[in-house]
């Protein structure tokens, strides 16, 4: 019979990778060249139906 | 003339060319060697998450460890150092270093993002030889915040490791990159050249030379002066602003001594806060906690005593200090030297008396008699890495009983550090086993009319700068060998703040 788990500390899954700094964070992945950006173009209602949305000035802003 | 920047990073040499001078050792990292263990959090100096280590020869020529946050550190401010980041740290056969191992094994990493900057503070400390004293480790790491794992597992993580034992493998690891680093170190020591860096809208500037510093003063009297740049690095990663020119002062090996004369102790332009606070904490024993609790170890590293006075902050916590004690500063204008007291030197908010051209070259602290005592006392929200609402400072003449001389600095309490003079007056002759004398309360209330700020309120402050007045007597008492029963003293007067009293109180019985 294996020894039980229960009341047995395990280390984190990632510790290594963390205190190695090998762990990725979104902020650690290069930029790919020509990537797109988004922003949130957020409603100013709380509680609405959309009926429409109107994103011609976000196309007249593409390079 | 030398304009390549070259340091060793985690063991090899770096040569730098056609790089902007303002580039933080950071973003240096991450963007161009893709190192990006190293983390930005904050981007001023405050959360530890880019901490990597920096290695120097001290004055003895043993390699130590500072670390320091990278991400207010100026690439060219590294030249002829050893630098270390969390991916220097595995041994060649992928073993982890011993602080790396104790955080894994006491938990002290959950999000991981916190992590990297914790495990270089503890490896500095690691190197240099760690005490496994609880205090210790705190102080080590209070510069690492941490929002999630929580600092007890860290914190015996950071015991664990100083009580560990390295095997004959990590011994001989250890001493392999510790030879390597010292190597180098000594292979640049002897430099002469001096570090130029001119693009077309930036030069920086590194004299090794006294003179050439003297000369360059003169020459550009519309440089920046850099020395820690704990203070200068914040105006370009969060004011965007945009420095023309540099004058390094860390490389003039002149300016890096502590001289000690009969009467003072002379502290030189780029002597750091913990060069500084080891060499005199015997000096003025009364100031190693506000030293102690200065920003937190990274900036006690890299920032400068001169540079915290050179810039004039009104909640700078060693002017306040340095008022009471009474030191003086010398200035350099183009190698002609003048002695000012520092009382002298804050003029008004911003505004300091130095000439076009001339630059601090150190600061001289008197050295105390027999029966000088010196306190200081620092009130902010949290013990670490806070700015102070008020600082008050005090150096104190005794003869008996009675204050034969006293001087008083605070901070936080006006528009520049300044001392309290008619307060001062009121407490000559004064008895430090009675109360507080009504007129030192109001001569108090006439030299300082403090202001209302996001820190504390104009009645906060000064309602505190009157209980540690109160307190300050307490402990002269004490210091004298006189026994007080605090409550029977206690004012009638409901206007009057017992509550502190009380709590001193409950000291004593």
């Amino acid at each position: 019979m294996t020894a039980s788990t229960l009341h047995r500390p395990i280390a984190h899954d990632s510790a290594t990778l963390y205190v190695t700094g090998e762990a990725r964070y979104i902020d650690d992945i290069a930029f790919p060249a020509d990537g797109l950006h988004i922003a949130l173009g957020l409603s100013d209602r709380a509680h609405a139906r959309i009926t429409a949305i109107d994103v011609s000035a976000c196309l007249a802003s593409q390079m | 003339m030398n304009s390549t920047i070259r340091f060793l990073l985690n063991g090899i040499e770096q040569s730098i060319d056609d790089v902007k001078p303002d580039t933080t050792l950071l973003n240096w990292l991450r963007l161009d060697k893709k190192l990006t263990g190293t983390k930005e959090g904050c981007g001023e100096g405050d959360c530890g998450a880019c901490t990597v280590t920096v290695a120097s020869l001290n004055a003895s020529g043993q390699i130590t460890y500072k670390a320091v946050n990278a991400c207010i550190l100026f690439l060219p401010m590294l030249d002829g150092l050893s630098i270390t980041t969390v991916e220097g740290l595995r041994q060649t056969n992928g073993d982890l270093h011993a602080v790396q191992d104790a955080i894994i094994t006491h938990h002290g990493a959950q999000c991981g993002f916190c992590t990297p900057g914790f495990v270089m503070s503890l490896y500095a400390g690691y190197e240099n030889g760690l005490d496994d004293n609880r205090q210790n480790i705190q102080q080590i790491l209070s510069g690492n915040l941490c929002r999630c794992t929580g600092y007890g597992p860290l914190i015996d993580a950071g015991q664990s490791a100083a009580r560990h034992t390295p095997s004959p493998d990590q011994k001989t690891a250890q001493i392999a990159r510790q030879q390597n680093e010292i190597t180098y170190l000594q292979s640049r020591q002897n430099d002469t050249g001096m570090l130029t860096i001119e693009t077309t809208d930036q030069a920086f500037y590194a004299p090794r030379q006294m003179s050439d510093l003297e000369t360059l003063a003169i020459t550009y009297p519309d440089a920046t002066f850099l020395a820690g740049g704990t203070d200068i690095g914040l105006w370009v990663t969060k004011q965007h602003r945009h420095i023309h020119r540099f004058i390094y002062l860390g490389a003039v090996h002149a300016l890096k001594t502590i001289s000690r004369d009969d009467d003072h102790i002379h502290i030189g332009a780029a002597v750091s806060h913990a060069e500084a606070m080891d060499a005199v904490a015997e000096d003025y024993p009364g100031l190693t906690e506000v030293w102690q609790r200065f920003g937190s170890a990274q900036v006690r590293y890299s920032g400068t005593v001169v540079g915290n006075i050179a810039n004039g902050s009104p909640i700078g916590d060693m002017s306040p200090c340095f008022l009471a004690l009474g030191a003086m500063l010398t200035l350099n204008h183009g190698g002609t030297r003048r002695t000012l007291a520092l009382d002298d030197f804050f003029i008004s908010y911003g505004k300091q008396d130095r000439k076009s051209g001339e630059f601090v070259e150190s600061i001289s602290l008197p050295r105390l008699a027999s029966n000088d005592i010196c306190y200081a006392y620092k009130i902010s929200k949290r013990f670490d890495q806070d700015i102070s609402a008020v600082l008050m400072a005090v150096r104190v003449r005794l003869d008996g009983q009675m204050i034969a001389n006293i001087r008083i600095g605070f901070g936080g309490m006006a528009a520049t550090p300044s001392r309290g003079y008619q307060l001062e007056q009121a407490l000559k002759g004064h008895d430090c086993s009675q109360p507080l004398p009504e007129q030192a309360v109001a001569a108090l209330a006439s030299d300082f009319q403090p202001i209302s700020d996001v820190r504390a309120s104009g009645e906060y402050r000064l309602l505190v700068a009157e209980n540690l007045l109160r307190k300050m007597l307490v402990e002269l008492s004490e210091n004298n060998g006189v026994f007080r029963l605090y409550p029977s003293e206690l004012p009638a007067s409901p206007d009057v703040p017992v509550l502190a009293i009380d709590a001193l109180a409950g000291d004593h019985t």
